[in-house]
């Protein structure tokens, strides 16, 4: 039975494609590379759509690597929890497959380097070894780190080495953690872990919460967790559009899925007070450190990149709040901003490489040139605002309901707020894309054609935020098999 | 205190931090950074010693060996400690090309 191997074969196929990638040079195909990256997302795809009805079931697939059971080996677990991530790299990941095959100056290297980090990103939610999460997260920030620099302008190259040096820092602290923890319990798998903390917990509560720390800032850095945000505006701005959408849209949230899936699998009940409140009040500084930041900017891809910021701590408020709906509407934040967020980098790429500006006050009157962008960016900053019949509203609505039902009346109002500064920035935008006057002014820029590939990614982009805006019962299934998993 | 690998091992590590912190050059943040690296590795791979013991290869003749895991580990780390400090170089220069220096001060918006 193939499902059997669904594990492996998820994080498997797109690594095997990425590979292959490369051995396209020695066909005649002439878009060979493009065409073994789509293939290779799809074949996991197809694992994912056919274990989906099991996983709706409650059926759990384990896969011991190599046949070593679970203290020694290390085992892939696909459940409801793990499904759900991995549904949204799936989807996301063929989206950036898709927006890249208009643009024509990405090569097999560019491919390839997509497709290893789309196949750490399903190793980061399938695996439960500590050391095995380190290694994908490792593999997915090498592959980053070159995709940001990918067209090796000096902005970009700097925006590459920050973000390296920043994030290699904490890995090094994580491994320390792992270190710790192995020397404690004899064992690195996750379940086994954290079936050893509650004693550990008794005999010395200090060196639980030094480990709890030190995972949180390795995974605040992947977060953009205020104040450990420092790397994301300027590799957001700097790198290839599809690369801004791969980080805001799943790396940012392979930090957040790594915190829910410590906080709620490993350390159980037990750190659910100090670490609640951190999550909880850490998340509401981010939140409108991120919200006032993007008020500020005048860079339009930099105020996307703050807006992450600020959605970050919307879903870190989330996690902390740690009720059953709060759990819920922190997954599901996650997969509404992935999709929105992405799409607004995809409009945001288009407009730029039409215009040649990056500031957004000399984007005066594209609404003229690019309707059909335009209303769509104009669509999605509704969604991500929280305008009702949109995706973003029905997630945020299910965070803030959390929140006041577990009589977090404070938090709940600066969620509001939060909301309200992020809905003024993007009128903001929207006040100039819409202004009859067009811009004036000139600089000598060729304009890169614009391909139906990318208008087609966009559209489908709207398309997905307004049904799931509609009908969020579509997805409430998915999210109760995944919650299920964390609270028992 | 007891000085053994694990005390060394932080010991490293923080000097690779005092490293990153105070130098500006890009080439040696990159080799703070190894330091950094060498110290984890260290304190990891002391956490399976065991005084006098012998490798894992079991056979009558040994007694008491040490906890081969964390030897088996830290090799992997080892490698991707390797390839991120070659990355982190490779970008270093690439750098220079492009702004003619190395000092993070003087890389000045271009």
């Amino acid at each position: 039975m193939i499902l059997g191997h669904a594990p492996i074969l998820i994080i498997m196929l797109p690594l095997l494609a990425a590979f292959l990638t490369h051995l396209t040079k020695y066909t005649k195909l002439e878009r060979g590379a493009e065409l073994v990256a789509f293939v290779g997302m799809l074949g996991s795809i197809t694992v994912l759509v056919m274990s989906a009805p099991h996983i709706l079931a409650g059926k759990i697939f384990t896969y011991n690597l190599g046949g070593w059971e679970a203290p020694l080996g290390i085992t892939l677990v696909l459940d409801g929890f793990s499904f759900f991530f991995a549904s949204i790299v799936a989807g996301m990941g063929l989206m950036l497959i898709f927006y890249s095959l208009g643009v024509y100056v990405y090569a097999r290297r560019y491919y390839s380097l997509l497709l290893i980090a789309l196949s750490a990103l399903f190793g980061i939610a399938l695996t439960r070894d500590l050391f095995n999460l380190y290694v994908f997260f490792e593999i997915l920030a090498v592959a980053s780190y070159v995709l940001i620099a990918y067209k090796a302008r000096p902005r970009t190259l700097k925006a590459s080495f920050k973000y390296l040096v920043i994030t290699e820092a904490a890995w090094v602290f994580f491994l320390l953690a792992i270190a710790i923890l192995y020397g404690l319990t004899g064992s690195l798998d996750i379940d086994v872990i954290a079936s050893k903390i509650p004693a550990i917990y008794a005999s010395s509560p200090q060196i639980v919460y030094i480990i709890f720390s030190i995972m949180l800032v390795s995974f605040g850095i992947k977060c953009g967790m205020f104040p450990l945000h420092s790397w994301i505006p300027e590799a957001h701005s700097q790198a290839p559009t599809p690369v801004s959408g791969l980080l805001s849209g799943l790396i940012l949230k392979a930090g957040l899925f790594s915190i829910l899936k410590i906080f709620y699998l490993f350390f159980g009940g037990n750190l659910l007070g100090f670490g609640a409140n951190i999550l909880l009040y850490g998340g509401l500084i981010t939140l409108l450190f991120g919200a006032l930041m993007a008020l500020v900017q005048d860079e339009l891809k930099k105020l996307l990149a703050y807006s992450s910021i600020n959605q970050i701590g919307f879903i870190l408020v989330a996690i902390g709040v740690g009720s059953k709906i709060g759990l819920q509407g922190a997954l599901f934040h996650i997969l509404n901003h992935s999709i929105m967020k992405t799409a607004l980098f995809f409009c945001a790429g288009i407009i730029i490489s039409q215009t040649g500006f990056w500031k957004i006050k000399h984007h005066q009157g594209v609404y003229k040139k690019m309707p059909g962008i335009t209303i769509a960016f104009f669509l999605l900053a509704l969604s991500i605002v929280g305008i009702p019949l949109f995706n973003g509203f029905a997630s945020k609505f299910m965070v803030i309901f959390a929140t006041l039902t577990e009589h977090y009346y404070m938090p709940a109002a600066i969620l509001l707020l939060g909301i309200v500064i992020s809905a003024s920035y993007y009128f903001k935008i929207l006040q100039v894309f819409f202004n009859p006057e067009e811009n004036k002014e000139v600089h000598d820029f060729v304009p890169n054609p614009v391909g139906p590939f990318e208008h087609f990614t966009v559209y489908l982009c709207v398309v997905a935020c307004i049904v799931i805006g509609v009908y969020p019962q579509i997805i409430m299934p998915y999210l109760e098999s995944a919650v299920k998993v964390l609270i028992k | 205190m007891e000085i053994n690998g694990l005390t060394i091992g932080i010991v490293i590590i923080l000097i690779g931090g005092y490293g990153l912190l105070t130098k500006r050059n890009l080439i040696k943040m990159a080799m703070a950074l190894y330091v950094m690296n060498s110290g984890a590795i260290l304190f990891f791979v002391s956490i399976g010693y065991k005084k006098g013991a012998q490798a894992a290869i079991l056979g009558e003749w040994v007694k008491s060996y040490v906890d081969p895991l964390p030897q088996a580990v830290v090799l992997t780390s080892i490698v991707i400690g390797l390839g991120i400090v070659s990355l982190a170089l490779a970008l270093a220069i690439k750098i220079y090309d492009k702004y003619g220096t190395l000092n993070t001060g003087e890389l000045k918006e271009k």
